[in-house]
């Protein structure tokens, strides 16, 4: 055990130290061009570090060291990945996990990407065409949106992932970056060849500095229009129970045609079929903490403000849940509403919505999360847009 | 072996060495001590022997070690026998290989003989309250040699044990004969020799796995072990329970998911089951079933009838394509549905699920019948069990298959119950899942292996239909009711995988840690696999004996023979057996195979109070039999006999000791013997009078009778203790039996006396806790009587 504990250790530190020095003292020591190569996230040497340090979920398929020249690009061995998934389109993704600091529960620190440029890899695409890869980071605790890259049939050196780490950065805290996710295309049916790929000299990119913050700016009343640049980082997908594979896929819409009055942008989610068992678990979507630190939810709660919304919805009426969460066991609420074909506003009262209160503790006072929630189903994806998430005031108390 | 011995030691310059010469080179090796154990016995890697309790412990495993390699084993069989070498110096590699094995001109190869180094696990604690075993490193994960040699595990540290775990499986056509060779041993260029022999027997162990197993194996753990959770990996596990003759749950690791039907998997399923069907290597294999929410229990799912239909229909289907009964074998396990609804408590959906099953099956039936399905395909789909984890309880009517953790099953009267569930057309099964504890048989690491083999004698003794079990490859750990993912080699170093079970749930470490395409099995599984094997024995006699009873138009049962043999290893599913006891019953077995091969049976044996034996012989083929040394004449094959101090049945140069069953000392009951209570413990008058010979006794409702042992010796070293009891009516009684002696009591066991005559038998009386009663004084009868009924008391006896 002590051989493993050093082990994941040392290639941890190696992984924070790098990203920290990315950060603070390379642009005066180091050139970019050493700096930049430094950061191997793995170069598949060890059996021992795959164990360590990747998981593959979902039916992942078969991985192994290659020692064959042909594939590999540093080093004496890549990672050769066979992948099988569960030959289901469109159901639980494939995915490899690898983890920066090693696993959880050796307890070491997270690794600090706040100038995060780029993921490179050197991928042999043995499938015979072109394929996408989707890749994701995980930040503390969350899974930020998929990049997708696509890789020719064949070689592909420096195949890149770029990261928008200033966007990034206004949702999540990139000095506590765990992991990353890439989603691997999986093999069509049983009887057909597994996907088969090559990969080494898996690293980051590093800028010279971390690029100044994103303020989050709002106008009058206003709680998310999506309207502004830094807002397509504010929301983020999540899920209670199993929902793996089918959390709500997220991005800016610029169609005015899904934009209430036609005007700025809206929210586009979609929320794919569910992944198995479709009786359990509840995906959904949420706003970001440094969203919700904006807003006294005490006070607008005190001059009963009301929560308002719009949503559409192109095909039949669906039902959503909109939830308020906070730390305390058992203190939140919810409440349904249906997204009828077209626009619909969805409207609650604060004091409804937050004004309640267990062992004399006040909603409002710790809500932590505002969530939009659905149950699972086993239909083809479905699209819902929503648009200018706002405060009211009525008249009613203030 | 003098000889042998007096050189060893000579050479080894005092060393305890009781093993043949040591040849090879002198150069800076390790002297060593190498002995033997059978592959039952857990031999730790060191003993702490600082304390009592350790040093005792040290010494009860020191007494189970020999200095023979010695293997006695049926063609088609596997037997283990374990070296162990104790080093005085660091060993930096040691290696181990067999030579081939000769018998005059016949020869047993090499290759017959499997050889792997012994991992060693921490064990922390010992969570079973009754265990005797104590923490340390025990051995399970059991590494080819050649890998252990590969990867540099083959070290040793001095003074420390080092486990080396042979296998021998004789091919079928091998010569019957005792074969001797060589095993060498090399630790650091210094090599020791040990003689060994194989008593090959003249008999071979059927193919066939007539215990149906249940072990589920669930895909999504197989990446943290073995980097590969495909389909076919899936199969690699499936064929390695194969080979320790236990049945994976499910032919295929895929479920309906997303646009993926239950009549798309249920077809490829089905296609498996076509092969699984046909190997008699294949015990069982389970029908999947899925469940579903419904809006009247809040408390858990329900059978989502659709697809297991769907499931029903392709197996119909592909089994009448194909011509075979894809049924026999199959089962269905709703652990995913109704889990221990007895623990639970949920008995209304438990059987409202069970309708469910019965309601899907009876339009499967309607389907296969509509696809002119062949009618034993149809009578083996209306009797597909339903196994439910879980005991019977009257709440559980609708429960087709009950299948309760093994101690449940643990007194005579119990035992009784389910044969007669079995009767009535249920049946059951038995799990391990981290219950029971010692004494009762377990699959953990912390238990001697002894167990776990005799899970097969018990399974045949009380009529057990299958074996189930959770999980064969758990690369988790549960931790704070979540299982967590656990790795690479600490899948190996830490094997406290379940908060109070060492090695529940896994019977494989991942063999992808050592490069292999195939995962490593626990020593467990060879002793479990051993008691599968007894139980195939078993059954083959049993086998033998019905088609000796049709050929000749008589009964014939060897039940009687084997209680002696049974009563020699445990009582009552407990264990405190050594593996010595199980050698001596496998070569009691083996002689009355011998025999039945040559068309002999040893029928309705019964040892009396007396101390007097009888049974029926019989010889189909007309061989020569004798009974004590008396040739017995035959009428019709049979021959009724009746003896006294021994039964040995000597034929065609096999001898059968009936287990050298003798009553030691015996009485009569007499009036002043029996005390009768009733159900407010008063003494009832003139309950008690003699009769007929016999002593009367009347007892009241929910009584109680003490009869006295003042006459007999029963203490730590009884073996069994007889009991005759004559019960009147037409009633049976149940009743818990105790001993009682220096005001402490000791429960024996729970029957039921039958209308007329009973020969009440309670085996292994030494494993009780005797160390504060020196004698037992009385034995206790508590009855279960709402009616007063009259029974008559025999004679009492004992065995060693």
């Amino acid at each position: 055990m002590k051989k493993w504990i050093s082990l994941i250790l040392a290639a941890s530190c190696a992984v924070s130290i790098f990203a920290a020095v990315g950060c603070e003292q390379k642009t005066e020591e180091k050139p970019q061009e050493y700096v930049s190569a430094l950061p191997v996230i793995s170069d598949f040497e060890s059996l021992d570090e795959v164990y360590a340090r990747m998981s593959f979920k979902n039916r992942f398929g078969k991985v192994s060291l290659n020692e064959d020249k042909k594939y590999v690009t540093s080093g004496d061995r890549s990672l050769r990945l066979e992948v099988h998934g569960d030959y289901v389109p469109n159901s639980t993704p494939t995915l490899m996990q690898v983890n920066f600091t090693g696993l959880e529960r050796e307890n070491i620190p997270y690794v600090d990407l706040s100038c995060l440029e780029s993921v490179q890899m050197d991928l042999f695409n043995e499938t015979g065409a072109e394929q996408t890869l989707e890749l994701a980071l995980v930040i503390d605790g969350v899974t930020t949106d998929y990049q997708k890259v696509t890789a020719k049939a064949g070689e592909n050196k420096l195949l890149t992932a770029e990261y928008d780490v200033k966007g990034l950065s206004v949702g999540s805290d990139m000095t506590k970056a765990e992991a990353l996710v890439i989603k691997f295309p999986k093999a069509e049916t049983m009887e057909a060849n597994a996907n088969l790929f090559y990969l080494d000299n898996l690293r980051f990119t590093f800028l010279d500095a971390p690029p100044a913050p994103i303020e989050v700016v709002l106008d009058e009343n206003e709680f998310c229009s999506f309207d502004k640049a830094y807002q397509k980082y504010v929301v983020q997908a999540g899920g209670v129970g199993p929902t793996e594979g089918c959390q709500p896929i997220l991005s800016i819409n610029t169609d005015l045609q899904y934009c209430k009055d036609y005007t700025g942008r809206s929210l586009k989610a979609v929320l794919p079929r569910g992944t198995a068992p479709i009786n359990d678990g509840w995906p959904y979507f949420t706003f970001i903490d440094k969203l919700m630190d904006q807003f006294d939810f005490v006070s607008l709660t005190e001059q009963n403000a009301d929560f308002v919304f719009d949503v559409y919805n192109e095909g039949g009426a669906y039902n959503f849940g909109l939830e308020a969460w906070s730390d305390i066991n058992g203190l939140k609420s919810g409440y349904s509403f249906t997204a009828k074909n077209g626009w619909t506003e969805v409207r609650v009262s604060m004091q409804e919505f937050l004004g309640v209160t267990k062992n004399e503790q006040m909603l409002a006072a710790n809500v932590t999360q505002i969530v939009i929630s659905y149950g699972k189903f086993d239909a083809p994806d479905k699209a819902f847009y929503f648009d200018n998430f706002r405060f009211e005031f009525s008249g009613k108390n203030n | 072996m003098k000889k042998i011995a007096k050189t060893a030691v000579a050479c080894l310059l005092g060393a305890v060495f009781a093993l043949s010469g040591c040849g090879g080179t002198e150069s800076g090796g390790a002297n060593a001590v190498i002995r033997t154990a059978n592959g039952a016995d857990k031999i730790l890697q060191s003993y702490d022997t600082s304390t009592m309790d350790g040093a005792a412990f040290k010494e009860r495993f020191d007494k189970v070690l020999s200095d023979k390699f010695s293997i006695q084993t049926f063609r088609n069989e596997y037997e283990s026998e374990q070296i162990i070498i104790t080093p005085d110096k660091n060993v930096s590699s040691y290696k181990v290989s067999v030579g081939d094995f000769k018998s005059g001109a016949n020869t047993l190869s090499a290759s017959a003989f499997d050889v792997r180094h012994e991992y060693y696990h921490r064990v922390e604690s010992i969570y079973d309250p009754e265990s005797s075993m104590l923490p340390g490193m025990y051995p399970d994960a059991l590494i080819p040699m050649q890998t252990a040699q590969e990867y540099g595990l083959n070290t040793i540290r001095a003074g420390e044990n080092q486990g080396v775990y042979i296998t021998v499986k004789v091919p079928k056509e091998q010569a019957a004969g005792t074969y001797t060779g060589t095993i060498t041993v090399d630790l650091d260029g210094k090599a020791y020799t040990l003689e060994g022999t194989v008593e090959v027997l003249d008999y071979t162990l059927p193919d066939s796995v007539s215990l149906k197993s249940s072990v589920p194996t669930q895909i999504g753990y197989f990446m943290n072990g073995e980097l590969n959770d495909t389909q076919e990996m899936y199969e690699v596990y499936g064929e390695a329970l194969k080979e320790y003759r236990l049945g994976i749950q499910y032919l295929s690791s895929f479920y309906p998911s997303g646009s993926r039907t239950a009549r798309e998997c249920a077809l490829y399923d089905a296609k498996l089951a076509v092969e699984a069907a046909q190997n008699i290597s294949v015990p069982s294999y389970a029908i999947r079933v899925f469940e579903k929410s419904s809006p009247q229990f809040t408390d858990g799912y329900v059978l989502n009838e659709e697809y297991f239909l769907e499931y029903l229909k392709a197996y119909i289907d592909v089994g009448t394509e194909n011509k075979v009964d894809l049924f026999k074998k199959a089962y269905v396990y709703m652990g995913n549905i109704i889990d221990e609804p007895d623990v639970g408590m949920f008995w209304d959906r438990a059987n409202y699920v069970c309708r469910q099953f019965d309601s899907v099956l009876a339009q499967a039936v309607t389907y296969a019948q509509s696809k002119n399905a062949p009618q034993d395909m149809i009578e083996s789909l209306q009797g597909l069990d339903n196994i439910v984890t879980g005991r019977y309880s009257s709440k559980l009517q609708d429960v087709q298959t009950y299948c309760p953790t093994i101690d449940v099953i643990g007194d005579s009267a119990t035992v009784e119950d389910y044969r007669l569930l079995k009767e009535s057309g249920k049946d059951y099964w038995w799990y391990t899942c981290t219950l029971p504890k010692i004494p009762y048989p377990t699959v953990h690491i912390d238990d001697n292996g002894i167990s776990s083999r005799l899970m097969g004698w018990m399974a045949k003794e009380y009529g057990v239909s299958g074996y189930l079990t959770w999980e064969s490859a758990y690369y988790m750990e549960y931790v704070n009711d979540v299982s967590v993912d656990l790795r690479g080699i600490d899948l190996y170093e830490n094997v406290h995988r379940w908060p109070d079970a060492y090695g529940d749930g896994f019977f494989f470490y991942p063999g992808n840690v050592f490069g292999l395409g195939e995962p490593i099995p626990a020593l467990r599984l060879f002793t479990v696999r051993d008691g599968m094997e007894d139980y195939e024995a078993l059954n083959d006699l049993e086998n033998r004996y019905a088609a000796m009873s049709a050929e000749a138009g008589v009964t014939l049962s060897a039940d009687g023979v084997l209680n002696e043999i049974y009563g020699k290893l445990y009582s009552n599913v407990k264990t405190y057996c050594t593996s010595e006891d199980i050698l001596a019953a496998k070569d009691s077995l083996a002689r009355l195979l011998l025999l039945a091969e040559k068309g002999i049976a040893v029928s309705g044996f019964t040892l009396h109070t007396d101390g007097s034996m009888t049974a029926e012989i019989y010889s189909g083929n007309g061989v020569k039999v004798s009974l004590n040394g008396k040739e017995l004449s035959f009428t019709g094959g049979k021959c009724e006999v009746s003896a006294q101090d021994g039964f040995v049945i000597e034929a065609d140069g096999i001898r059968f000791d009936a287990q050298g069953a003798k009553v030691l000392g015996w009485a009569k009951t007499e009036t002043s013997d029996v005390v009768v209570y009733d159900g407010e413990l008063n003494p009832a008058e003139d309950a008690v009078q003699e009769e007929e010979g016999m002593t009367g006794a009347v007892i009241p409702a929910n009584g109680r009778m003490d009869l006295s042992l003042s006459k007999i010796k029963v203490n730590k070293d009884t073996g069994s203790l007889l009991v005759e009891i004559y019960l009147d009516g037409t009633e049976r009684v149940r009743a818990s039996v105790a001993l009682y002696g220096e005001n402490r009591s000791r429960l024996l066991d729970s029957v039921y006396l039958h209308p007329g005559n009973n020969i009440l038998r309670f085996d292994r009386v030494c494993d009780l806790d005797w160390s504060a009663m020196l004698e037992a004084e009385s034995l206790i009868f508590v009855f279960e009587n709402a009616q007063p009924f009259s029974l008559r008391t025999g004679a009492v006896g004992y065995t060693a």
